[in-house]
């Protein structure tokens, strides 16, 4: 389980690394609370609210709170119900919580959401073989990563 | 011998006899007294015993809170300065320039500062907070605190009901602390000056009211202390007998003696009735002041204070919504008497007398109230919660409805059935409707119309009216048929048919207009709501397959075996239909409607978990195409006639048998929403789809601008004539752009200029 928690993190690394103005940190009980990881990805757009959110979920999963950081999802994706990276994120936070069922139709709206944006489609469909392995369906999980050429270490 | 009697001895007996008649009763009254005296002290135990239970039992009585979805601020939110204060008024916020305490705001140029109240969220506690915010025409560009710029903040969420139980006492319980220390001064001022110093009663109270009601000869003061206010409220019923007086004293005197001053007079003000509204009493402060002032107590000024002290003699003598001179007049010397003991100086007097009485319009107009969404909200939690618990545990539920959308919507029905009737000389109220809108990709409910009046708690028709669909079925077909292989280009026939089922009669269905055209592209029998067409490819598809997929979509089977099914002739609820077009919405997805995001204990601790519920139903690429379908239908279809049918919205009209209803099912990138027209006794309305239920969606989208839909990069579409399915161009024909999965095969209309592709030469080649 901890082995999982940090690729939500690298995940937002890589998912608004490419941000551009620094981070301001918002006041002790704006809300939700800051992170001073997070870059400011551009002025005027929807991304900096559910980056926080996202923060606020992982530091929500590092603490083992998985309620709320599935309240915290939940908030992102009502701002952004496209973003499958966030369809990913509560997928993720649900297995975690041990709602399989959860996991897997929310990974399946990830997948149809990412459409051909390949980086997408791989993480979509790596989160699905997450569920499948816990579901104790290997083989499928294996043939998933098989076909997105990830080495297990 | 013996001895002679003297007179003594004569008297002797006697004396005996009064003494022993004398002990007797000496005997019999000091029995008789332990008796009495071991039944009153039994009774007071048991009367301890009782109202100490039953006090400290009630004291923590709540009903459920019930709060709408908080709005989200955050740099980008699609959101004007306006809108914003139009939520902040809503919310019972209060334009102030000096913005000195929560609930107020400031508006300036591009800007709004607020003063945002303190409030418990589901995940974490946000204290009060001073924010700027910004915006640049319809949109919020950036926020700040005290401290920079802020990501994202919330506004304290609506409350917009609450769980009484089948006794009707709703109340919000306040602490102590959360008490105005002018109104537990004011109450003590005005209801009881003993309070602090007697023991539950005052007999110099009691013999003042006396004599001031024999002067007057009629009833005109009481004598209750604060206590016995208590202890008639709690325990006891209104008869004016000496036995309930006596009673009531006793109980005050017992819960005196057992609870601290504080305790007592904090159990008044959450307990004290206030009014009335329908089979809801509103009792206590907390309440009172959202119920007529529409804010937290803790906001109230001292006018407004007065006001709710002078409910207290006689709620309803002195309603303030029916009865506002009489009601300022005592407000007024509630304040006089306020100053007279120093708790206001005169310069508050002078500004809280020069005030309006400053409630709400009406007692159904302030805040936020929606019976029909919180009959769904019931529905979401009755599997988990039982009656007595929602009534009584102080749980706070947090919703999904927006109350910017609700109201929308629910003035775009009022609106457009009085047009309809005036239009066509209906009695005013003929026409009803039902009408819902949800977050199109988890299902969130966010605004529910259950009849034209949105206020009245009565029959619902989004949840309860079951009535033929009509044409709003035909999608299910369409979707079937594509998913059996044939394209929006396919060519179908719109002819006359007859089947002759294996028991009843034959059934020959007829097109709208009675007109039949022929073979045609599926797209435009789709567009056009051909009935021929639509029965001829839904035989062709197969009934039982195409029920099927209904039930997966709908998440219940269908009712009616037969062909006509095909035409909508099976019955549904508004809800129902939300759910089964919430499917084409997400992309595939069966979600169905939510009201409730998660419930709370008194303790702020999550009971149940609420997450989205979605199941995927349709292959992304089915699922583009029909919506694909969905929007011609809207811009070249039955929809055409709405000034919003061209902006990317997809959507589909129905009408049932006779034009007794009418129904639209519509959608755009963020939001779905169903529409009934109809009349309660299933008269006919003379009302199609595109006529009735369309011209509210109209008035809905002007209040609540459209979302375009997104299309995924890769669908490859076509250009095709519309009414032949021939691939086509703008300069030869009226062309709609449809995905084709080989447009190669599609054969070419003549005199458009298109090279033949691969397909079409292998035909020729072929002979075909």
């Amino acid at each position: 389980m901890s082995a999982r928690k940090p690729v939500c993190v690298v995940f937002l690394a890589l998912l608004y690394g490419c941000a551009a103005a620094p981070y301001v940190p918002a006041p002790p009980d704006s809300d939700p609370p800051a992170s001073a990881e997070i870059e400011q990805p551009e002025a005027d757009s929807t991304a900096i609210a559910t980056v926080t959110l996202l923060a606020s979920a992982s530091d929500a999963l590092e603490q083992d709170d998985h309620r709320s950081a599935i309240a915290y999802l939940q908030r992102a994706i009502r701002i952004e119900p496209r973003d499958a990276e966030l369809w990913v994120q509560l997928s993720a936070a649900h297995l975690l919580d041990g709602n399989l069922t959860a996991a897997h139709q929310h990974v399946r709206k990830a997948i149809a959401l990412a459409g051909r944006d390949e980086r997408l489609v791989r993480r979509a469909w790596l989160a699905l073989a997450d569920i499948r392995e816990a579901e104790g369906n290997t083989a499928e999980a294996d043939a998933i990563r098989r076909r997105y050429a990830v080495i297990r270490g | 011998m013996a001895k002679p009697r003297t007179r003594k001895n004569k008297r002797q007996p006697k004396q005996r006899k009064r003494r022993t008649w004398f002990g007797r009763l000496i005997r019999f009254v000091l029995f008789g007294g332990v008796l009495v005296g071991i039944a009153v002290v039994g009774y007071l135990i048991y009367l301890d015993r009782t109202i100490t239970k039953t006090f400290e039992g009630r004291r923590w009585s709540v009903p459920a809170q019930v709060y709408a979805q908080p709005l989200e601020l955050y740099p980008g939110a699609p959101l004007s300065l306006a809108d914003l204060q139009l939520e902040l008024e809503r919310l019972g916020y209060q334009a102030n320039a000096n913005l000195t305490t929560p609930g107020t705001f400031k508006r300036r140029d591009r800007e709004l500062d607020i003063y945002l109240r303190a409030f418990r969220f589901m995940e974490r506690k946000r204290s009060s907070a001073q924010i700027t915010v910004s915006f640049r025409g319809q949109r919020l560009t950036r926020i700040d605190g005290e401290q920079g710029e802020i990501p994202l903040i919330r506004l304290d969420p609506a409350m917009i009901g609450s769980f009484f139980p089948a006794h009707g006492e709703d109340r919000i319980v306040l602490t102590p602390e959360e008490v105005p220390p002018l109104l537990s001064e004011g109450l003590k001022a005005i209801e009881d000056r003993n309070f602090d110093t007697h023991v539950g009663f005052s007999p110099t109270g009691i013999l003042r009211a006396f004599m001031v009601n024999l002067r007057s000869g009629k009833v005109q003061q009481g004598g209750s202390t604060i206590t016995q206010q208590l202890v008639k409220s709690y325990f006891l019923d209104n008869r004016r007998t000496i036995e309930r007086k006596l009673q009531e004293v006793a109980m005050a005197v017992i819960l005196d003696a057992r609870f601290s001053k504080q305790d007592l007079l904090t159990a008044y003000i959450n307990e004290i009735f206030l009014g009335q509204n329908g089979a809801r009493a509103i009792h206590g402060f907390g309440l009172g002041a959202q119920f007529y002032f529409n804010k937290p107590l803790r906001e109230l000024s001292p006018d407004e204070i007065a006001t709710l002290i002078s409910i207290i003699r006689g709620p309803s003598f002195y309603n303030p919504f029916r009865h506002p001179q009489r009601a300022r007049e005592r407000r007024d010397r509630i304040l006089q008497t306020l100053f007279d003991d120093g708790l206001i100086d005169q310069q508050q007097l002078q500004i809280a007398l020069a005030r309006p009485l400053g409630v709400i319009a009406s007692p159904r107009s302030g805040g936020a109230y929606y019976p029909a969404f919180m009959d769904r909200v019931r529905q979401d939690l009755q599997d988990q919660y039982d009656l007595e618990t929602l009534s009584s545990a102080g749980l706070r539920i947090f919703t999904t409805i927006k109350p910017r959308v609700q109201e929308n919507l629910q003035q775009a029905v009022s609106t457009t059935l009085n047009g309809l009737e005036e239009d066509r000389n209906m009695a005013s109220g003929t026409l009803q409707a039902a009408a819902l809108t949800a977050d199109s990709q988890t299902g969130e409910i966010s605004a529910l119309v259950g009849g034209r009046k949105g206020r009245v708690d009565g029959f619902n028709r989004a949840l309860n009216a079951a009535r033929p669909v009509g044409s709003l079925i035909k999608p299910v077909v369409y979707l079937a048929a594509l998913e059996s292989g044939l394209h929006l280009a396919t060519p179908i026939q719109d002819e006359p048919i007859t089947l002759k089922p294996r028991f009843g009669q034959p059934w020959s269905p007829k097109n709208f207009d009675g007109k039949h055209r022929g073979e045609l592209p599926m797209i435009r029998a789709l567009a056009e709501s051909l009935n021929l067409a639509t029965v001829h490819l839904g035989t062709q598809i197969g009934l039982d397959l195409i029920q099927h997929r209904f039930a997966q979509l709908a998440g219940r089977q269908a009712e009616n075996p037969y062909p006509s099914f095909l035409l909508g002739a099976e019955s549904l609820t508004p809800v129902q239909m939300l759910e089964i077009y919430g499917n084409f919405a997400s992309g595939g997805f069966r979600t169905p409607p939510k009201a409730v995001i998660a419930v709370l204990d008194e303790q702020g601790k999550p009971l149940a978990h609420h997450p989205f519920s979605l199941e995927q139903t349709i292959e992304p690429h089915y699922a583009a195409a029909l919506n694909h379908a969905l929007e011609i239908v809207m811009a070249k279809g039955t929809g055409r006639s709405s000034p919003y049918a061209r902006r990317g919205v997809a959507g589909k009209t129905g009408t049932s048998n006779d034009n007794r209803d009418s129904w639209l099912a519509a959608f755009d990138n963020s939001s779905v929403s169903v529409i009934w027209v109809g009349r309660d006794d299933n008269d006919v309305t003379g009302l199609t789809g595109a006529s009735g239920a369309l011209r509210v969606w109209n008035n809905m989208v002007r209040g609540q601008p459209v979302d375009p839909l997104t299309h995924a990069a890769d669908q490859r579409l076509v250009e095709i004539d519309f009414a032949s399915g021939m691939r086509a161009t703008a300069s030869c024909a009226d062309v709609v752009r449809v995905p084709v999965p080989d447009p190669d095969a599609l054969p070419i209309k003549p005199g458009c200029g298109l090279d033949e592709g691969l397909g079409d030469r292998m035909r020729r080649w072929l002979g075909g």
